[in-house]
């Protein structure tokens, strides 16, 4: 991605996400990057006329390789970090929002928000459904800053395009299921669309009948495409409008609205799990 | 001794006739009388009177030699009993073949086909040699009407990447790998039009780039000539392009993204952003697929066209995209009129300020 190419609020999560990185190097291991700065590390918007952004920086944790200490909560607080109001949400100095995530399927089950684990802070991450798949389906890259001042190289788990696209589709059940309007975002459906294109949606939907196989990974994958099947019969879809809405400049809502649809059913015939 | 030459050349009346009467003594047994010379009297219907003595019989030739090629066989000459008419030529058609045996000439050509008729004394000797002509004359050359066509526009890019000068047709055409008939049509017509100096018969001199590209331009154009065809592509624009580029297919990028390009570096840039993405590829079924194209003829921003001259006309590589040579992008985009043809004309200005 050229630099010109790069919105300033991306190079500022991206700044943010780094300090963090840096400040929870002890706990590096069991940490994945995941939301829209895995998405662009894994569908790279090289050559796109429309500048790739996010405004956050979003991590799972692995709570089987996170280590009682440190308290990762406490260390970013102790750092200056601000607590916001959700377990896990977390105010950077530079303004940006982090927030670390454990996916509800990884931790027993709880009436709280907040994420039971040893040796942490209540406040220190919160549950979160559709990040399951992350645990399974990550690898390491290198996670660069976005401004030439900053030499910083960090290596991450990060997510890989099948765990994402369910991350994406589960948020956007609950979202569009859900009472607040203003929480549906239609860049998360860009998104989607996008790891459907970049990434091929007939590998992500194969590399999901993979991961059907692993414990606990068939009812979010299950939950996650029952929602994409069901938008794509719909001929008004909540889902295609949303990424119709988020459409660059370059493409008619018809180009986007036949691509959604049509990349949705090949993810969707690709996956076919075992037995 | 000889009574007409008309064509003292190879393959003229003298060589055709001497080597007919080599053959007529090849045509009968050894130890059997087989005399054959020129009759000394004159006879102005015939290119030439032979008298040929062959065992018992002794026949009067009258030659009738055709040098070009025989389309159709010509009337019989009021002869007279005595003589024996025989058409001669380097090569007869079967079908003149067949005309002239039914209005009761013989006849020889070069390759060996024989008719040699006679009632009074009888004599027949019938031969066959090639069906086609081993020696076909070289066709009269077309006259190009217009510079719409794909070798045309092959030939104004080089002539014009060339600076606007070739020294001969021959060493352009071998140079540049084009078509030697073609070159030298687009080379008359640009003359017929004034489009070139005089340089009496000298080498080959555009008088004016812009003048060229723009009379190229009247008759040419990318989406005609090419057949292109627009397509949007599931991947989006940006990805498509991407997945073309990258596919190992022969392909470059012209129009407005490659003017844009061409201007970078230059104080000008192109006046009008880049919305569509046009290519030239050599295998466009392949890279319907490759890109998941479908033909959108409105709305569409990606417009393939299938070219074979990518292999003669190497695309110049910038930021790792391939892009056609600067000059067809000047003619593709003042083929499209309007301020895609403004543009076209700002890297024509800008390609002769650099190479005058």
């Amino acid at each position: 991605m050229s630099p010109e190419q790069v919105a300033p609020e991306y190079v500022a999560a991206r700044r943010a996400l780094l300090d963090v990185l840096e400040l929870l190097e002890p706990q590096r291991a069991g940490l994945i990057l995941v939301g829209a700065q895995a998405v662009y590390l894994r569908a790279p918007a090289d050559g796109a006329q429309r500048a790739a952004y996010t405004t956050d920086g979003d991590l799972a944790i692995d709570p089987d390789l996170l280590s009682d200490d440190p308290d990762i909560g406490q260390v970013l607080v102790d750092a200056g970090y601000q607590r916001l109001g959700n377990p896990g949400a977390f105010l950077a100095p530079n303004g940006v929002e982090i927030d670390l995530m454990v996916p509800e399927g990884s931790v027993g089950t709880s009436s709280r928000r907040s994420a039971a684990l040893p040796g942490q802070s209540r406040f220190t991450a919160r549950r979160t459904a559709g990040l399951e798949l992350a645990l399974l389906d990550a690898d390491t890259m290198r996670i660069a800053a976005l401004e030439e001042t900053d030499a910083r190289v960090i290596e991450l788990l990060v997510a890989g395009a099948a765990a994402l696209a369910v991350a994406k589709l589960v948020k956007l059940e609950e979202r569009l299921g859900g009472p607040r309007r203003d929480r549906i975002l239609s860049k998360d459906a860009g998104d989607l669309l996008r790891l459907l294109r970049y990434c091929d949606a007939e590998v992500i939907g194969a590399r999901l009948a993979e991961l059907a196989v692993h414990e606990g990974a068939a009812p979010v994958i299950e939950r996650s495409l029952s929602f994409l099947r069901t938008e794509l019969a719909q001929p008004e879809s909540n889902l295609v409008g949303l990424t119709v809405e988020d459409r660059g400049p370059n493409e008619t809502d018809r180009q986007v609205a036949d691509a959604t649809r049509e990349l949705g059913r090949r993810l969707l015939e690709a996956y076919r799990p075992r037995g | 001794m000889f009574h007409v030459v008309r064509n003292g050349s190879e393959n003229g009346t003298l060589d055709l006739v001497e080597r007919f009467m080599s053959a007529l003594r090849t045509m009968v047994p050894i130890g059997t009388l087989n005399r054959i010379q020129y009759e000394q009297a004159a006879d102005s219907r015939w290119d030439a009177v032979l008298a040929w003595d062959v065992g018992s019989a002794s026949l009067r030739l009258g030659v009738e030699v055709k040098i070009s090629s025989v389309k159709v066989a010509p009337q019989r000459p009021a002869a007279g009993s005595a003589l024996t008419p025989v058409l001669v030529a380097a090569f007869l058609p079967r079908a003149v073949r067949r005309e002239l045996e039914n209005q009761g000439w013989s006849y020889w050509d070069a390759t060996g086909n024989t008719l040699i008729q006679s009632e009074t004394p009888f004599v027949a000797i019938r031969l066959d040699g090639a069906d086609k002509d081993p020696d076909p004359e070289p066709r009269p050359p077309t006259k190009l009407r217009s510079l719409k066509g794909r070798a045309a526009s092959e030939v104004i890019v080089a002539l014009l990447q060339n600076g606007g000068r070739a020294s001969t047709i021959r060493d352009f055409a071998r140079e540049h790998r084009l078509p030697l008939g073609t070159v030298s049509r687009v080379v008359s017509l640009l003359r017929e039009e004034n489009l070139l100096e005089p340089t009496g018969g000298g080498p080959i001199v555009v008088t004016d780039r812009l003048d060229v590209a723009r009379r190229w331009a009247d008759d040419y154009s990318f989406i005609k000539s090419f057949r292109a065809r627009r397509y949007y592509s599931l991947n989006g624009p940006d990805l498509a392009l991407s997945k073309i580029v990258n596919s190992g297919i022969p392909c470059a990028i012209t129009g407005v993204r490659a003017a844009q390009n061409w201007l970078e570096d230059t104080p000008q840039s192109a006046g009008l952003p880049a919305t569509d993405s046009w290519l030239y590829v050599a295998d466009r079924a392949q890279v319907e697929r490759i890109a998941d194209l479908a033909v959108d003829a409105r709305d569409g921003q990606i417009v393939v066209a299938e070219c074979d001259f990518l292999d003669r006309e190497r695309p110049r590589v910038s930021n790792g995209l391939p892009y056609v040579t600067p000059w067809r992008i000047v003619g593709d985009l003042l083929s499209a009129g309007g301020r895609q043809a403004t543009v076209g004309e700002q890297v024509a200005d800008d390609l002769i300020r650099r190479w005058p």
